[in-house]
């Protein structure tokens, strides 16, 4: 079953021919043997540390106006992870996408120079923040923990034996915030547990679990919720017992609505549900159902209670006197970032030249505004590029398996950064109401970090198993 | 540091972040449009394909100077003696897909983790499987429900299975190609 090692290969090549003429004629064959994503992966790797230490020269000459050792502090750890991630892809997973590590660190590294600039803005005015060293370790940590993947899960596909294990997983670190004890309340948001004074955001790995489950339980189900029932002014309705599953998971995200008050959160699970249902069945009603039951939802919670009700006004009307100035769900913030993003304008102050700090928790909620401060529009679509790259990576994957397992887990993982991406950046610019989800990769914050490495590794896994599926050939007869 | 710098390096990240978000981009569309140095490769790997006639007279001319250089083109009339090296699929769900032969043994069926998957319900979890005997490879039926059968005779002691044969599991059908 084992594959023979490039090495051996090239130079089974080189010995097969003993001319030297058919060696020059072979030379094409010996360079397709090597993994060319690899290569272009190292190379953009290196691409993305000299424009890490870039970020934190810059961040160190315009704040403190000269440059300290404690840049290298910063830049080494990630720099040595990253090197060791590439190293063991090349031996693990030699055929793996050769994108996804470059993005994910190039956007990991961003945020890790923007918050370190929150932290010596902070300092200078005599605070003691050190977020930024404790995001590199938790960067670190997240890293090991998508080496780890790599390493030690042979195929993705062992995780369909266990989807039932992982909807219990997931639905228990969902709620595992409103337990006594270990919960704990934020800002009105009941999302984190604390133990043993760490605090976690459990519905940053919860997401990982439902999408393992939502993939295993819809390649099973998927005849059954594809098959047509009746028509009713010209729509095919779903036969009703289908329909069960979509209203368990409708309910589940509004409980999460009630009980945590984080639109966002049940937002994103129930986006991620609806999209894999309309990827697996391909039939758009679910689609178009689903959004609107959970619009109808969403709109008789913020009617019925108070908080929920309290940040849609904040969101409406942020600017009046009001809500600018209220006690609880105040706009204070979101009013704040919005002037942020305004004084950045197209171009930004760059790194280290806005105000960033003005604005509560600019690093983690409001890390979207800092970058778009002092990187301007331009910045801010580098990013919105690099997540757009990252996402049609993962698409790309998935379009290119032909079982569906693979195809279902691969949208679900990807889509579910875009989704988490598109909730956060519309509550920060407006477009939505405020929530508590993190930017992913950007944000402090290592609950994130590691879920989101967690799915780069995933997905590395699944399109480094590509190899050894069927390949899509034009047949010439 | 003066203002002037200042601007030069924070024009130069922005720059800079520009830069490598093309290369990325550089390196999405080789991935879906394939580099040159990959068809030079297979035109040149490709005897067949330079010495047809319909090609423009460049090709042939230059399939004149290389057909000297490249190794002794495996004999046509023979198909038996080819050795195979991909497993191409001739109808079925996946139809159009083929398989490269980098294994020593080939499992067939509807288990996901079969080196071909079948989804078909005529197919069963464990189908059929294939094993290479020093280049030869041998068709070997694990106790289906439904059969394999090599051009449609049902397989029931381990056969040999050559190139210009097809073998048919439920609806998909395939062939080893050289």
């Amino acid at each position: 079953m084992s594959r023979p090692s490039l090495l051996q290969r090239a130079t089974s090549v080189i010995k097969d021919q003993t001319d030297p003429h058919t060696i020059t004629m072979n030379l094409g064959r010996l360079i397709r043997v090597v993994p060319r994503s690899r290569n272009i992966e190292a190379s953009l790797i290196f691409f993305v540390l000299g424009l890490y230490a870039f970020e934190l020269a810059q961040v160190q000459l315009s704040t403190i106006a000269k440059i300290t050792p404690e840049l290298l502090a910063y830049w080494w750890p990630v720099a040595l992870l990253a090197l060791v991630f590439h190293i063991v892809l090349r031996f693990k997973a030699s055929e793996a996408d050769s994108l996804m590590v470059p993005i994910g660190l190039a956007l990991n590294t961003l945020g890790i120079s923007e918050i370190y600039r929150l932290d010596i803005a902070n300092t200078l005015t005599g605070g003691q923040n050190q977020f930024g060293s404790k995001q590199v370790v938790w960067s670190c940590i997240a890293i090991a923990m998508a080496i780890l993947v790599i390493w030690l899960v042979p195929s993705h596909l062992f995780l369909r034996r266990y989807i039932y294990i992982s909807m219990v997983i997931g639905v228990g670190l969902l709620i595992s915030p409103m337990l006594p004890l270990i919960g704990l309340k934020i800002n009105g948001a009941q999302l984190w547990i604390s133990i043993a004074g760490l605090t976690f955001q459990p519905g940053e790995l919860a997401k990982i679990a439902l999408t393992v489950f939502f993939a295993g339980y819809l390649v099973t189900h998927r005849e059954s919720l594809a098959a047509v029932g009746r028509k009713v002014l010209g729509l095919r309705l779903p036969q009703a017992r289908d329909l069960g599953p979509i209203l368990l998971i409708w309910l589940a995200s509004l409980m999460v609505l009630v009980l945590q008050r984080d639109l966002g959160t049940s937002l994103l699970y129930f986006g991620l549900f609806l999209v894999m249902i309309y990827v697996a069945t391909s039939r758009s009603i679910y689609a178009f159902v689903g959004l609107g039951i959970f619009a109808t939802g969403a709109f008789l919670a913020s009617r019925l209670l108070d908080y929920v009700g309290g940040r849609f006004d904040a969101w409406l009307n942020p600017f009046s006197d009001l809500h600018y100035n209220a006690q609880i769900n105040s706009s204070y913030q979101l009013v704040q970032g919005l002037f942020a993003m305004a004084h950045g304008g197209i171009w930004g102050t760059g790194l280290g030249g806005g105000m960033p700090q003005i604005v509560p928790v600019a690093e983690s909620d409001f890390i979207i505004s800092s970058l778009g401060e002092e990187l301007g529009l331009v910045g801010l679509f580098a990013i919105f590029a690099l997540y757009l790259l990252l996402v049609s990576r993962g698409l790309r994957i998935a379009f290119n398996h032909t079982d569906d397992f693979s195809k279902l887990l691969a949208v679900g993982l990807s889509f579910v950064i875009a989704l988490q991406t598109f909730i956060v950046v519309g509550g920060v610019t407006r477009v939505v109401p405020l929530t508590g989800l993190t930017t992913p990769f950007l944000a402090a914050g290592g609950s994130s970090l590691l879920a989101n490495w967690i799915i780069i590794g995933l997905l590395l896994r699944i399109s480094d198993s590509l190899k050894n599926q069927p390949q899509q050939v034009v047949v010439v007869e | 540091m003066s203002d002037l710098a200042l601007f030069i390096v924070r024009a130069a990240f922005v720059v800079i972040l520009w830069i490598f978000i093309f290369t990325l981009i550089s390196v999405v569309r080789s991935d879906l449009f394939g580099q040159k140095l990959v068809r030079r490769v297979v035109k040149a790997n490709s005897p067949k394909v330079l010495s047809s006639p319909v090609l423009p007279q460049a090709a042939v001319r230059a399939s004149a100077q290389t057909e000297l250089l490249l190794p002794k083109a495996p004999d046509s009339n023979k198909p038996s003696r080819v050795v195979p090296d991909r497993l191409l699929i001739t109808a079925g769900d996946k139809a159009g897909y083929q398989l490269k032969l980098d294994r020593r043994e080939i499992t067939i069926g509807r288990a996901e983790t079969s080196d071909l998957v079948i989804d078909d319900e005529f197919a069963s979890t464990n189908h059929a499987r294939l094993v290479k005997l020093n280049d030869e490879w041998t068709l070997q039926d694990l106790g289906s429900t439904n059969g394999t059968f090599l051009d449609g005779v049902k397989v029931t002691s381990p056969v040999a299975f050559k190139v210009g044969s097809e073998v048919r599991i439920g609806k998909t059908a395939f062939e080893l190609r050289g």
